[in-house]
């Protein structure tokens, strides 16, 4: 077995709904996640590690060795008991991946039975035109009805990499209700490797109104004002960047008339 | 059939209050010269040694301790005048409390194995302390500290008159070994000595740098070594 769990703490919880945010493009669902543990004062009770990490440790400023894990938080919010799944990492590989949604899934249900689960991930889009929107793929068509009132978009076609979208098969084995939200990023901050701050605030007006929790949203947005403008500012940088180079080497003329 | 094995040479001991070194092939070969230099040295006992059917005696990545699923590199073994070996960690014990450790860096299928394997036996014979020689190139400070707990920090800062200054990745066998460390909550705290980055040849060894390295965890552990054949005896069991 090439994952393991270390418990940390005991927690009740009763048939909770599991929130999925591992890391992936533009950090959406690991913003995400991290702000709903932090809002909701969800307690760490247990790591998982996994053989297929990336092949290194991290060495944070104040000098702590960390290494590469999820975690997973418990957390009581009006009424609704919740696990939350995040981590500093993902498998590097497929057969990884598989094999870490699996073990997770099926020990919280084991442990805890899952009520629903909700994974969060990025949608890449060209062009964001107004607020981000959020897509949703779920593992049962009934479901996709429910959440269209709450704005949600069926995605009609494509795929989701990665544990955010593996996680579907395996609440689908287990005939746990899931589904996997996906908030709108551009392009641009997908491969630009930055945390793409606006999307994860859409993404999570979305899923607290679904799951029915209500967390202070003021820092997120905050946060989200100066994404928009840190990326206002790359975006006209790049556009005189493009235009200077198309200027000087834009139309001279033919190279064969002397 | 197993992956991943220990072959003890001897009766495995009991020790009280014993510190590990350990370090492997990495950045300008900083870490690795200096535990074959205190190896070298001290003649300390082989006691173990840990194999595993992840480590290539081949690597198709460069820097060998930068790990990709896809590049596994070659199985094989070592031949030296006519003999046979096989690619292995090994550890030793000196005076019953400082224990060795040559790492082998492990493929990306049993890098996180071999490193459970390798502090699951420390653990067995009671070592309280892993200190990590490794080395880093971001900044100007002589020597770096990292560790697995906020207090080791704190108190080896002091003892080495170090600075929390490297952040980012540690990769490879040392790495992962004190990250292991820090899962199952042994002390283990990681000395990186400056050095110049070569990124035409990463391990390219830096004598200077792992001279300096193995001279103050001299100084730390008490031992007297006289340095100054330092180049001969740490690449005289190694090539680059």
């Amino acid at each position: 077995m090439s994952v393991k769990f270390k418990f940390i703490r005991d927690v009740r919880a009763n048939k909770p709904y599991m929130l999925v945010g591992f890391p992936g493009i533009a950090y959406v669902a690991k913003v995400a996640a991290d702000y709903l543990i932090e809002k909701l004062d969800a307690e760490l009770f247990a790591e998982v590690y996994s053989h297929a990490f990336p092949s290194f440790v991290i060495v944070r400023d104040n000098g702590i060795i960390e290494p590469l894990k999820v975690e997973l938080y418990y957390s009581n919010s009006d009424g609704k008991d919740i696990i939350l799944v995040t981590g500093n990492t993902q498998p590097a590989t497929p057969e990884g991946q598989h094999e870490l949604v699996d073990a997770i899934v099926n020990e919280v249900f084991k442990r805890y039975s899952i009520s629903k689960v909700y994974a969060m991930a990025a949608y890449v889009v060209e062009r964001r035109v107004g607020e981000p929107k959020v897509y949703g793929a779920v593992t049962d068509s009934s479901i996709l009805k429910s959440l269209e009132k709450y704005g949600v978009i069926p995605m009609s076609g494509g795929s989701i990499s990665g544990a955010n979208g593996i996680i579907l098969s395996y609440a689908k084995a287990l005939e746990i209700p899931g589904a996997c939200l996906l908030s709108e990023t551009e392009a641009y901050t997908y491969y630009g490797y930055v945390a793409d701050v606006k999307a994860a605030e859409a993404l999570l007006k979305v899923v607290t109104s679904i799951v029915g929790i209500s967390i202070d949203m003021a820092d997120i947005e905050a946060r989200a004002k100066e994404f928009e403008e840190m990326l206002r500012r790359f975006k006209e940088a790049e556009e005189k960047a493009l235009k200077e180079l198309q200027e000087r080497t834009w139309y001279r003329g033919p190279t064969y008339i002397r | 059939m197993p992956t991943c094995w220990v072959q003890e040479l001897s009766r495995k001991p009991k020790l009280e209050h014993a510190k590990a070194i350990l370090a492997s092939p990495g950045l300008r070969s900083v870490g690795w010269l200096a535990i074959n230099y205190f190896v070298e040295k001290l003649k300390p006992t082989l006691i173990a040694k840990i194999y595993s059917t992840s480590f290539p005696v081949i690597y198709e990545t460069i820097p060998s301790y930068s790990t990709h699923p896809a590049m596994r590199g070659r199985g094989g073994v070592f031949i030296d005048s006519g003999t046979s070996s096989e690619p292995s960690v090994e550890i030793y014990l000196h005076e019953d409390s400082l224990v060795l450790v040559k790492g082998y860096q492990a493929n990306f299928y049993g890098q996180r194995e071999v490193a459970e394997k390798t502090i699951e036996f420390l653990r067995e014979i009671g070592v309280k302390l892993l200190i990590g020689l490794a080395a880093h190139a971001t900044g100007e400070e002589e020597f770096c500290l990292a560790a697995t707990k906020p207090e080791l920090v704190k108190e080896y800062c002091e003892v080495f008159q170090a600075k929390t200054c490297y952040v980012g990745p540690l990769l490879g066998f040392t790495g992962l070994t004190l990250g292991e460390a820090a899962i199952c909550g042994l002390d283990g705290i990681c000395v990186f000595a400056k050095t110049m980055a070569n990124p035409d040849f990463p391990e390219q060894p830096d004598y200077e740098a792992a001279k300096k390295l193995a001279n103050i965890i001299a100084n730390f552990l008490g031992i007297k070594l006289d340095l100054s054949d330092f180049e001969k005896i740490a690449s005289s069991k190694t090539s680059f």
